[in-house]
């Protein structure tokens, strides 16, 4: 081991393939397995660099969309009675600028940065399931897509950004605007799911060898426990949504309270992601402050492990917030009072990372680069926006503030100071990585300051017609109420902002176009002993990231890029070398970062685009009306989904496979906890997540919502056959591993299961069939289908994986050593069978429960 | 396929979260059905999750990273409980 922390030179590079030790000709080895190739075949890539970079550009440009919807808001306001925008479409343009801002720019732009920025930063050369990143950007294109045309279309969604009921159901918003924002948004947040899974399992299980939790670089705490959260935070809303769209679609009335349902609920379902969000959005914007604060002050982040607990406590205080949304509804003094100090709470853990980052600066040196700049200009607004997210945590100002331009003002300094202007130093920080140029950056100092002007201008008087009394999201006003002034000087700074932005973008191009070469290590991290390890390759990076994966013997943040570079270009490290043309990277013990297994990625392919394109059909077709057209696109997606499958893993066993330094590891295919199952792992704390929520919604309509009595309600005795069938396939999977092991026939086991998981599906869709009372009917007849729904769904889900493995068996894919297919059948014929009992006994019971309003 | 000592991290926050359920069950319900012991179940629910929370920061100890931060987060978990949960003992409960 040398002193900078990297393995000695790898002597005697091993295995089958051409083994590649001259730098230039191990370049271009890797370089034609990792790439996409040229023209059309570019849509073909599922590579990180590549993925991360074009989240973060059609993030931009969704942003630069929201902007323009912003100053039409402004041009709107700046004068009383207006003429310049109807209501109608006034309504559809703040509706589409904040469900912009939130779901097409502020999200995709955190998980492009940390698509981009984890795997260079953990010394892997990708993520965990490369061919998930690209379904879930061309997710996201296509539902923002569909957004955007359907503002051009002038059918919008025009019920603001969180779609309050009754106000989005049917009779209020008769057109298909609510629906565009249901699928829309949903469609997006599975492409925020995956890409949530996708960084889960990559920074606990793709690190470099050595790199043990308390050593990695601060950024992937922030990532890896925002990740979590979007995983338990996303779920209610994607419920929330699918039940309006039922509601929608099929009558179904659950926040109907003309009959048992209550619009309340989809306020709980939306802020239970909606609180959360605040701070998925805002932590790895603060990460990249964590990142990028040492390395303008000189010297490494002080309070590490305080900014760790700090984020644990964030993550769980900002799910137990949410009704600090709902103040106004009508809150019991005990909940208020227990909100309105949780609200109060968060903000200890915020100013312990505010503190530590300034301690940081004050024990360094500082240099006045851009991204500093934007630094300051973030503490200034950010502290403004969190002093006034406290007043409003108080319930008796909240009272007083509700729904006026105070909170509009509040959440901008919030927003903006928390995740735009961090975003826009990380920006700074790392646009010489991705363009492998530096810059003057004149212009950007005048675009900074113009940028900063514009939106004190714009938003501290804002905080003052709000306590004047204006209310938010009225399109006119009438000039006599004293907020005219405000109102104009708020449009002047919009569009002074707008100017400094577009600023920005211009002087970003200038950089990329015509800045010098920087070379590796422009900010000269690594001597001023802040060094990490997405600094030390070329810039711009090579598609494969590193030519060879390092040893960490310390912190990973306090690397020297140049040396450890330099090395890891020459192939000196693990898996210096090209194998089989396979795409490989290290799989580690998730605590201790010791080697593990030879993780094997797949490579380019336009799977993930197809699939997206069939689930837009899908998608379309449901807003067209074209349900038979749906469902035909909906099979195709299943049916690209099983294709996907089949081509994963490896055909026949290997032996322990030489990575270098001496070391033998077995491919990730011969590993029980490999990605592949801790990915259905994270997938199901999703899902669970989902349910959960379901249970609640059930509960509190029954038990809590007021309305009319739910007439007799049972279920046919078709309950009792779908429960023994969902028992079927926990033993099925369990015998075909027994068989596995032994080297017996698994096929009757395999059969089995796929038979009682048909029966079971089959069972609870007959369920609701066949029930007594139509679940248009009443609420909570309502929910009993959606519960028996829900265990018929997963009961299919698990069909269609037991038939994958079937077919995988057939493949030679499934061996004694090669059991993941049957692993992750049992795991979930498992979750399947335990929620779907819970969902049936629960759906039995509602009706013995007592009624609330009743 | 073990995970080494996440739970410490947490353990301390999870039972601020099962807190956090149990009185928004026992307040939402309670009131929704009239329940006039609700005071007593609410402190009930208090004290317990603090007793189980004094008790795991006692246990909790270690000098990596995990075992530290779950110890920073158990105490910090106990105070937010305390201080958050602490109006059921004398706020009204339904009004």
């Amino acid at each position: 081991m040398s002193a900078d922390g990297i393995a000695a030179p790898m002597l005697d590079p091993v295995g089958t393939s051409p083994q590649a030790t001259d730098p230039i000709r191990l370049h271009k080895a890797l370089t034609r397995v990792w790439g996409a190739g040229p023209g059309l075949a570019r849509l073909s890539a599922v590579n990180h660099s590549t993925l991360g970079l074009r989240f973060m550009a059609t993030a931009a440009a969704f942003f630069a969309v929201g902007v323009a919807l912003a100053m039409l808001i402004r041009a709107q306001l700046a004068t009383p009675q207006s003429a310049f925008l109807g209501p109608e479409t006034y309504n559809q343009v703040f509706t589409l600028h904040g469900t912009i801002m939130m779901f097409l720019f502020a999200i995709p732009m955190l998980e492009g940065l940390a698509i981009y920025l984890i795997p260079k930063m953990l010394g892997a050369r990708d993520l965990a399931f490369p061919r998930l990143t690209a379904f879930g950007y061309w997710c996201f294109l296509f539902g923002g897509l569909i957004l955007i045309v359907s503002l051009l279309a002038g059918v919008a969604p025009e019920s603001g950004w969180f779609m309050y009921t009754p106000l989005s159901s049917r009779p209020y918003a008769p057109g298909m605007g609510a629906d565009v924002w249901l699928l829309g948004v949903t469609f997006v947040e599975i492409s925020a799911l995956t890409l949530a899974v996708e960084l889960t399992v990559s920074i606990l299980k793709l690190r470099a060898p050595g790199m043990s939790l308390d050593r990695m670089p601060i950024f992937a705490w922030y990532v890896l426990i925002t990740a979590v959260m979007m995983l338990v935070g996303f779920p209610p809303l994607i419920l929330g949504s699918v039940l309006l769209e039922l509601e929608r679609a099929l009558d179904l009335p659950f926040f109907n309270p003309t009959r048992g349902g209550d619009p309340l609920l989809w306020q709980h379902l939306f802020w239970m992601f909606g609180h959360p969000e605040v701070y998925i959005i805002f932590l790895p914007a603060a990460g990249a402050l964590s990142t990028l604060i040492p390395a303008m002050a000189g010297r490494p982040l002080i309070g590490y492990r305080a900014i760790v607990a700090a984020l644990v406590a964030m993550a769980f205080l900002s799910f137990g917030i949410w009704v600090h949304h709902m103040f106004t509804v009508g809150v019991p003094h005990l909940a208020l009072a227990v909100f309105s100090i949780g609200s109060a709470l968060v903000a200890v853990p915020t100013a312990i990372q505010v503190f530590a980052w300034l301690a940081t600066l004050a024990q360094g040196r500082p240099r006045l680069a851009m991204p500093l700049l934007y630094v300051f200009g973030f503490f200034a607004i950010f502290v403004i926006g969190g002093l006034t997210g406290v007043m409003l945590a108080m319930a008796p100002f909240n009272w007083q503030a509700h729904d006026t331009h105070f909170v509009v003002a509040h959440f901008h300094y919030v927003l903006v100071g928390g995740f735009v202007f961090p975003m826009l130093a990380a920006l700074y920080y790392w646009l010489p990585h991705v363009t492998g140029r530096v810059a003057v950056h004149s212009l950007g100092r005048t675009a900074f300051w113009t940028m900063f002007t514009g939106f004190n201008v714009t938003f501290l008087p804002m905080h003052l017609t709000g306590l004047l009394g204006m209310p938010r999201r009225v399109y006119t006003y009438v000039g006599h109420e004293g907020w005219t002034t405000l109102n104009t000087i708020s449009s002047i700074g919009g569009f002074v902002f707008a100017i400094g932005l577009a600023l920005i973008a211009v002087d970003v191009a200038l950089q990329a176009r015509f800045g010098r070469r920087g070379g590796v290590d422009p900010w000269e991290t690594g001597a001023r002993g802040v060094g990490t390890l997405d600094w030390a390759m070329p810039t711009p990076p090579p598609i494969y990231g590193f030519a060879a994966l390092p040893q960490i013997g310390g912190r990973a943040d306090r690397l020297d890029p140049r040396a450890v570079g330099r090395a890891l270009a020459a192939g000196r490290g693990y898996l210096g070398f090209v194998r089989n043309g396979w795409q490989e990277t290290l799989g580690v013990a998730m605590a201790t970062g010791a080697p593990e297994q030879v993780v094997i990625l797949p490579r380019a392919t336009f799977l993930p685009l197809w699939t997206a394109l069939t689930l837009a059909v899908a998608v379309l077709s449901v807003l067209g009306g074209a349900y038979w057209l749906a469902l035909a696109a909906a099979v195709g997606v299943v049916g690209l989904m099983l294709l996907a499958a089949q081509r994963a893993g490896l055909e026949v066993d290997h032996p322990l496979l030489p990575v270098g330094q001496g070391l033998s590891l077995p491919p990730h295919t011969q590993v029980d906890g490999s990605p592949p199952w801790w990915g259905l792992v994270f997938t199901l704390v999703a899902d669970g997540a989902l349910f959960a929520s379901l249970i609640f919604g059930a509960l509190y309509l029954r038990l809590i919502a007021p309305g009319p009595a739910a007439p007799e309600l049972g279920l046919p005795a078709l309950g009792w056959l779908a429960a023994a069938a969902a028992l079927v396939g926990p033993l099925a999977t369990r015998g075909a591993l027994a068989a596995n092991a032994a080297g017996q026939w698994r096929g009757p086991w395999l059969g089995a299961g796929l038979l009682g998981a048909l029966v079971a599906a089959g069972a609870f869709a007959a369920m609701i069939a066949t029930a007594e009372v139509d679940p248009r009917a009443h609420a909570t007849a309502a929910v009993q289908a959606a519960l028996v729904g829900y265990g018929a769904l997963h009961a299919g889900i698990g069909a269609l994986m037991l038939l994958s493995a079937g077919l995988r068996v057939r493949g030679g894919y499934v061996s004694a050593a090669r059991r993941l297919d049957l692993l992750l059948c049992r795991l979930w014929s498992d979750y399947a069978a335990v929620t779907g009992l819970l969902a049936l006994g629960l759906a039995l019971a509602l009706p013995l429960l007592p009624q609330g309003g009743a | 396929m073990k995970t080494p000592g996440f739970w410490r991290l947490t353990a301390g926050f999870g039972v601020w979260a099962s807190a956090l359920i149990w009185f928004y069950a026992i307040n939402g319900v309670g009131c929704a059905m009239g329940w006039d012991a609700q005071r007593p179940a609410l402190t009930l629910a208090l004290v317990a999750h603090l007793c189980i929370l004094g008790w795991l920061a006692a246990r909790m100890h270690g000098d990596d990273l995990l075992g530290s931060v779950g110890v920073w987060c158990a105490r910090a978990a106990f105070a937010a409980i305390a201080l958050t949960f602490a109006p059921a003992l004398a706020l009204s409960v339904c009004r």
